[in-house]
């Protein structure tokens, strides 16, 4: 009785002996990626440094794609930055073979890249991004232009914002594109580059990664989390805004992102979605897209005329637009995804400003009406149908609040673009001939006129 | 002067309003889905530019529940391969995902791209994939949906269109042409 008990004790204790074995292997992991936080954070104490103290909580790492771990640190401004910019800024400190390294990195988003990109994203950044050592020696920066770099930029301190004022005129006619930030002691920083220095030609530091390598990267972990991919294509997200900033005209619109470059279409994006107007068409929009905690991206874009048939001026892309529904455990809720709109840079710039205003409302009414579950090509109910029946009027008064100028009749007029289609319109046709009259004809006929240009705006480019 | 230009600073700062915070698996399964919606554009690519597509991935996990390798069933497109890639790539954070028995480790994610046709309608380029091709897989082994061998996810659909979605914009005489002379 004796024999079989050791010989149970014995077969119970290799059991808990794997069990124990298999627990701590499945645990290892974390534990290695607290040691190395912590091993990072003793490390950044003992090197000299005048970079603050960063909130360590929030460490995350990351893995290249050579293997590197790379622990990164969020570092915010603590006063923001003017124009509106949005930024990271981040310690980063990488693991090699013979220790511990690192350097400060600085992104400073374009104010309009800003406002249309709730996070960094390197395949289309627009604006700065540089590096600095940890005693905020400048190392090198780029300015990046849609995810390219276009120039070298230059980050130079001042001791106070006077200083910089008295600087060189001569250096400060170089600089095309400046930002400013004033830190915590007062130091006057100036984020810019200079476009005399290398006309846009020069590789200049081109040659180097870009700032961020290694640096961005599991833009959907947590902190603490496992080592994310670090690059490819990784959002980031922006860093908060510093609690003490004020916003003259706040804007949930983050999610509709503007990749337009014609200014013509800027304008007419900024006209038609302004933050501050109250229309229907655009609180629906923005309500729906916008926002931080919006799911739906909608992406307004350019496309040459091959791209359309001929005389149509935008469109939902048809085909990289993509859906699905918000709850997937139970397949409800509404639908959420990215879309896109084209439009046509060659013929939709040269129409008056009023055009391509009602054109980029007409659109948006795609995107909304789509996510709402409404499809294109259902006989009836379809999109362009529910617009005639609902939304031709609601146009109409967006229009009006954008161009306080512009009258009722041609707002109302412009509201039936791109409808001529429908059923509605031919039934209005048709009511005209019954009636032996051309009331709708007459309705619809300032849409001609702003199409041709002899009526609207001139919208400045051709 | 430096006091104003501190609340210049101050002023030309945007602060965006912040509605409820999303919770960190809606963002994963976002980020999931937007990875596997953008490959819609790759189905462009075969034959049938306006078909549907039902298959099922399998993912395999490793202990620290990073995606080792992800299966296609054979109803998947050619024009798919990437797809596995990429969400490997992505590194997801397929724990996060699963809301029950975190244990498992082959996960299966059922993708329906679903493309609206002229009029509403859908076609699936085989009735083979319904009845055979999306449940096997080049590891040999027929799917069945053994909750206690697979952690199954919720079907992934993805709605997409080939509809023309836009007609002739600019009018001319045609579109005037019932005018009552």
């Amino acid at each position: 009785m004796f024999k079989i008990n050791r010989t149970l004790l014995a077969y119970g204790l290799c059991v808990i002996i794997t069990c124990l074995s298999s627990c701590l292997k499945e645990y290892s992991l974390p534990k290695a990626q607290d040691d190395l936080i912590e091993d990072a954070k003793k490390w950044y104490a003992a090197v000299p440094h005048t970079t603050g103290e960063p909130n360590w909580d929030q460490a995350k790492i990351l893995k290249d794609s050579s293997n590197t771990l790379t622990i990164t640190v969020s570092y915010p401004f603590k006063n923001g930055l003017n124009n509106g910019s949005k930024s990271i800024r981040k310690i980063v400190i990488s693991k090699t073979q013979t220790g511990f390294k690192g350097h400060l990195l600085v992104i400073i988003a374009e104010p309009m890249y800003s406002k249309y990109h709730y996070a960094f994203r390197p395949s289309n950044f627009t604006g700065l991004s540089g590096r600095y050592d940890l005693n905020m020696n400048f190392q090198y920066g780029n300015y990046y232009v849609k995810g390219k770099r276009k120039y070298s930029a230059s980050f130079r301190t001042f001791q106070n914002e006077k200083a910089y004022k008295e600087s060189a005129q001569a250096t400060r006619d170089c600089v095309y594109l400046q930002d400013t930030y004033v830190d915590a002691d007062g130091v006057f920083t100036v984020y810019g580059y200079s476009v005399c220095r290398e006309d846009g030609s020069g590789d200049g530091g081109g040659t180097l990664p870009p700032p961020w390598d290694g640096g961005i990267g599991g833009g959907g972990g947590t902190p603490g989390g496992g080592p994310g991919p670090g690059g490819i294509d990784d959002e980031e997200p922006w860093d908060e805004d510093p609690n003490n900033s004020a916003d003259p005209e706040p804007s949930k619109v983050t999610t509709l992102v503007c990749d337009l470059d014609n200014p013509c279409l800027q304008q007419a994006f900024d006209l038609a979605l302004d933050g501050k107007l109250t229309n229907l068409i655009k609180t629906v929009v923005v309500g729906m897209f916008g926002g931080n905690n919006s799911n739906i991206d909608v992406i307004y874009r350019e496309k040459h005329s091959s791209a359309f048939l001929p005389g149509v001026l935008g469109e939902y892309d048809n085909t990289e637009s993509h859906l699905r529904f918000t709850d997937q455990l139970h397949s409800s809720g509404p639908l959420v995804g990215e879309i896109f709109i084209n439009l046509n840079v060659d013929e939709l710039p040269k129409k008056p400003k009023e055009v391509i205003v009602t054109t980029i409302l007409h659109e948006s009414l795609h995107a909304y009406l789509r996510q709402e579950g409404i499809l294109f090509d259902n006989s009836w109910v379809n999109q362009h149908e529910m617009m005639a029946a609902q939304y031709a009027d609601k146009i109409a008064d967006a229009l009006q609040e954008i161009f306080p100028n512009l009258s009722r009749t041609d707002s109302e007029a412009l509201g039936w673009l791109g409808l001529q289609s429908t059923i509605q319109w031919s039934s209005n046709m048709i009511k005209d001939l019954n009636n032996k009259d051309q009331k709708f004809r007459d309705f619809i006929a300032p849409v001609l006129d702003y199409q041709e240009g002899r009526k609207g705006t001139p919208s400045g480019c051709q | 002067m430096r006091n104003l230009f501190l609340v210049t600073v101050g002023l030309l700062t945007i602060s965006f309003s912040l509605s409820a915070q999303m919770k960190p698996e809606q963002k994963e399964w976002i980020r999931m889905g937007n990875i596997v919606g953008r490959e819609r554009k790759f189905l462009q690519q075969e034959a049938c530019k306006d078909c549907s597509y039902i298959l099922n991935a399998k993912i395999f996990l490793n202990k620290q529940y990073q995606a080792d390798s992800i299966l296609l069933s054979y109803s998947a497109p050619a024009s798919l391969s990437g797809l596995p890639a990429k969400l490997i790539a992505a590194n997801i954070n397929w724990k996060l995902l699963m809301s029950k028995n975190k244990e498992k480790r082959i996960l299966i994610l059922p993708i329906w791209y679903l493309c609206e046709r002229s009029g509403g309608s859908v076609l699936f380029p085989s009735v083979l994939d319904f009845e055979r091709g999306m449940y096997q897989f080049s590891d040999g082994k027929e799917l069945v949906y053994d909750e206690s061998k697979y952690y199954i996810f919720p079907q992934l659909s993805i709605f997409t269109t080939a509809a023309r979605t836009e007609e002739r914009m600019l009018l001319d005489s045609t579109d005037l042409r019932l005018r009552k002379k």
